[in-house]
């Protein structure tokens, strides 16, 4: 016995202490497990019903015999009843278990149970059977033979087990009950000081085996009750149940504490009123007897603890309940942040909550949103108000301001004296919290709420809605960053579409013409701007082209850039000169351009058999025209941009150019992507490069010229990527075939 | 003449752009520094919204500081001339280097817009013409 009492208490060999904790953390179970199948719960009931069955025919035939039995049966005896009511403790444990109860169900069932237990036991004490004349007074009351602990009448041993199984009945309960609220927030810690009790309880009980009913507990019981007494005081101050009630709740645990209180202190001492009914449970098993009265001063001071805590936490009912409202309200916002990518529903779920949760009367957001362009705060989801009463109660641009320098919660205790808010008759702001929305180093916006009275935010409710706020803003930038990542996609997407359509806009072969040699190509870059190029064959000898560059980028520039080569093919070969096709095309591109666009575009028609070019320009970069001696020059003849002017004044401010060209003229015509390349430092490419290098490579021919200025090119810029289209046309009149042909032969 | 010099710039680390604010009594003077692109184009925008916000529809651009503008940056003037001019005002471009005229030259700007030599003179014309609309 000793032994294994070692074995239960902590702190001793580790194998003990190993073994232990399995009977601790799963003897329990093992059994639990059992009696989940229900032919093994039947066994169990069954072999209760036999242990009780052995017992009260042990006591029979001792009431009989009228002599006790020898000691070897009496242990026998013994063991049958503690086994008995083992067997009875794990059934209904089991039970119990299925049928979880709330703690005021917990107190109330045992209350009731303990009353009508107590009732019982009342009146089986109260009888008296056989002959009570035939023995003395004190043993006539109890009915035991003094000496020997004999039944004296068959009255007895009815009275002796029912006395028993009505006090192990309400103490099993209480304890099983009670477990659920003790293990209310289950630890490794709380559960094994719980199980710890229940062991150390029926070690000590056991000790009791074999004494003599009459006996007092003796020394060894004394020691062994310390542990249990320790134990018992660690587990009543588990409560935290208790915070979790309402205010009603916890003063209806109050009065039923007391109640409870009450029963067991005047159930359980011999002077109380259940005199002496003690002593039947001890001629039925003393070691029954000596748990289910530790069982129930558990009980009795579970029911103290329980009864000042209820007391204590009574008055801060409200404010658990607030904190708890606002935790709840973090769980939403936090489970929102994974849902809501609309900003505008995110905002309104923002300013809800506060109010909601009853933290403030009004409240609402404000957020510097980059999109709209401009540089004021906008008042966003304002809830229980508008974003007009805000705008005409606050100073809603220098709140703004101060938040954004102070970058913390700034409270305004008498909003009323503070010049930006507005002592507008209706105003019912008395004080305002304002919070700033900060997430990665960056102000996000800021979250303003409200009361109407002064002074109507301590520090818990500032601490509260900072912590709000900080998740708040959290599932603001998640929502920006998705809405970004959604723009960079449907950008990335547009880029393929519009370079597909770059592709197959710009012309796939040159044409032939006798006597002029070219070489072109447009560079898209990664950003795709509106670069377009183009040659159409008007006859025989003359060929018109055509270099624009259309502002902006992405889908809408390859779309005007789709219109342009409508307008070129359709318009080349009816317009009289350069001059009219550009006008043309001003009246036809400028209905479909969006306001602040504009195409710059060139377009000229060479001769190959005249060996002119006449040439128009409409806001692009000038053509370069470099004869062979190396004589360099800028052919721009003024012209507004396509689109800038959609008056008759375009026509009139366009000039034509008409050139002569010799023999190995060169002509070069680009975009501003070749001459606007930087290089590493950011220093411009520029024009004045572009004309050096085709001076120098003037005599190659015209696809020979057209390489060596892109090597040039990539040599000075230095990379391969570019920020711009660049689009390159190099023409270049080697003389009049039909002219020369003779001369030579 | 009252001065107000409440002037803050907007730029952020990336760009090498920024605007400054001053206003001569109901003229909007908007100083322009550094290379105006597509990717800074959107201050300019920002700045021009905060005028007609303010309905200061008289604006100088002052270029004195401005290194380099592409189409994307003309495009913000192309946009919102009109409107300031059908709002009784006008933008006026002022003191650009010799480069960045050569851009506003080659697209035909001087047609459209009243580019003049300094600050001073936009502020002589707009005072000389307080109706006018259109250099």
């Amino acid at each position: 016995m000793l032994r294994i009492k070692d074995a239960l208490s902590p702190g001793n060999l580790p194998v003990s202490s190993h073994f232990a904790n399995r009977i601790l953390r799963s003897g329990q179970g093992y059994i639990d497990v059992a009696l989940r199948n229900r032919k093994h719960r039947l066994a169990f009931v069954a072999a209760a019903l036999v242990c009780f069955a052995l017992a009260a025919a042990y006591n029979v035939f001792e009431w009989l015999s009228g002599a006790p039995w020898h000691p070897a049966v009496d242990f026998a005896y013994q063991m049958v009843v503690v086994t008995g009511f083992a067997l009875f403790w794990f059934l209904m444990a089991y039970f119990l278990k299925q049928r979880p109860v709330g703690p005021l169900k917990a107190f109330w069932t045992t209350l009731v149970l303990g009353a009508l237990a107590i009732a019982v036991i009342r009146m089986l004490v109260g009888i008296t059977g056989g002959a009570p004349e035939d023995v003395p007074v004190n043993q006539a009351l109890l009915g035991f033979e003094y000496e020997t602990g004999v039944p004296l009448t068959f009255a007895t041993v009815v009275k002796m087990h029912a006395i028993s199984f009505a006090r192990a009945l309400v103490a099993f309960y209480l304890l099983l009950r009670f477990q659920d609220l003790v293990l209310f927030k289950r630890t490794k810690q709380s559960q094994r000081t719980w199980y710890l009790m229940l062991a150390s309880m029926g070690v000590f009980s056991l000790l009791a085996i074999l004494k003599d009913p009459a006996e007092d507990p003796n020394a060894v019981q004394f020691a062994a009750v310390i542990p249990v007494v320790i134990l018992m005081i660690l587990n009543s101050f588990r409560v935290s149940w208790i915070v979790f009630l309402s205010f009603r709740a916890k003063a209806a645990g109050v009065g039923l504490s007391v109640l409870l209180m009450l029963l067991l202190a005047g159930a359980l001492p011999a002077e109380g009123f259940l005199p002496a009914h003690f002593m039947y449970i001890r001629h039925a098993s003393y070691p029954l007897d000596q748990f289910t009265l530790v069982a129930l001063a558990f009980g009795l001071l579970y029911c103290v603890t329980s009864f000042l805590f209820l007391i204590f936490h009574l008055p801060t009912t409200g404010d658990f309940r607030r904190k708890a409202g606002e935790v709840t309200a973090m769980y939403s916002l936090t489970n929102l942040v994974n849902q809501a990518f609309d900003p505008d529903k995110l905002h309104l779920a923002i300013t809800k909550t506060p109010v909601e949760t009853g933290g403030a009367q009004m409240a609402w957001l404000a957020i510097e949103d980059e999109r709209s362009g401009s540089l004021r705060p906008q008042v966003a989801a304002p809830w229980n108000t508008t974003a007009e009463d805000v705008e005409a109660m606050t100073d809603v641009a220098a709140l703004y301001e101060e938040l954004a320098t102070r970058r913390e919660p700034v409270i305004l205790n008498e909003a009323p004296a503070d010049h930006r808010i507005r002592g507008n008759p209706g105003s019912r702001i008395g004080s305002m919290l304002m919070t700033p929305l900060v997430t990665r180093d960056t102000l996000l916006g800021g979250l303003f709420v409200t009361k109407d009275i002064a002074q109507g935010f301590d520090e818990d409710d500032i601490e509260a809605i900072g912590v709000y706020a900080a998740q708040a803003a959290i599932a603001l930038d998640n929502a920006r960053l998705f809405e970004e990542k959604l723009e960079r996609e449907r950008l990335s997407r547009e880029l393929d579409i519009a370079r597909d359509m770059q592709n197959r806009l710009l012309p796939r072969d040159l044409p032939e013409i006798e006597g002029l040699a070219l070489a072109a190509s447009s560079i898209p870059a990664y950003e795709v701007g509106g670069d377009y190029y183009d040659f159409l064959k008007l006859d025989e000898d003359r060929l018109a082209f055509i270099v624009a560059d259309v502002s902006g980028k992405g889908i809408s520039a390859a779309f005007y850039m789709a219109e342009l080569q409508g307008i070129f093919r359709a318009t080349a070969r009816i317009a009289p000169g350069p001059a009219d096709f550009l006008a043309q095309a001003n009246v036809a591109i400028s209905s479909a351009l969006e306001r602040g666009m504009f195409v710059s575009a060139i377009y000229g028609v060479i001769d190959a058999r005249a060996g002119t070019l006449i040439l128009a320009r409409a806001g692009h970069c000038p053509a370069i025209h470099i004869s062979r001696e190396g004589a360099e020059r800028d052919v721009r003849p003024r012209g507004v941009a396509l689109g800038m002017d959609r008056s008759t004044r375009f026509r009139k401010h366009l000039e034509e150019e008409r050139i002569s060209l010799r023999p190995g003229d060169t002509v070069a015509v680009y975009t501003d992507g070749i001459v606007e390349s930087r290089n590493s430092e950011g220093a411009l490419y520029g024009h004045k490069r572009l004309v050096e290098a085709l001076k120098t490579h003037r005599k190659q021919d015209a696809s020979a010229i057209y390489e060596a200025l892109l090597a040039n090119l990539h040599e000075y810029i230095g990379r391969t990527e570019y920020d711009d289209d660049m689009t390159l046309v190099v023409m270049q009149w080697n003389g009049m075939p039909n002219h020369t042909k003779p001369a030579t032969t | 003449m009252e001065r107000h010099a409440k002037s803050y710039e907007t730029s952020d680390d990336m760009s090498n752009f920024s605007v400054g604010f001053r206003t001569e009594t109901h003229i909007r003077i908007l100083d322009l520094n550094g290379e105006l692109d597509a990717h800074t184009a959107s201050e300019l925008e920002a700045a021009l919204q905060k005028c007609r916000q303010d309905e200061m529809y008289r604006i100088v651009a002052n270029g004195r500081h401005l290194k380099y503008i592409s189409s994307a940056g003309l495009g913000v003037f192309m946009a919102y001339i009109e409107e300031m001019r059908e709002a009784g005002g006008d933008i006026k471009i002022a003191g650009l280097q010799a480069s960045v005229f050569n851009i506003f030259d080659l697209l035909g700007f001087p047609l459209l817009f009243d580019i003049v030599e300094d600050e001073q003179e936009a502020i002589r014309k707009f005072d000389a013409n307080p109706d006018e609309n259109t250099a």
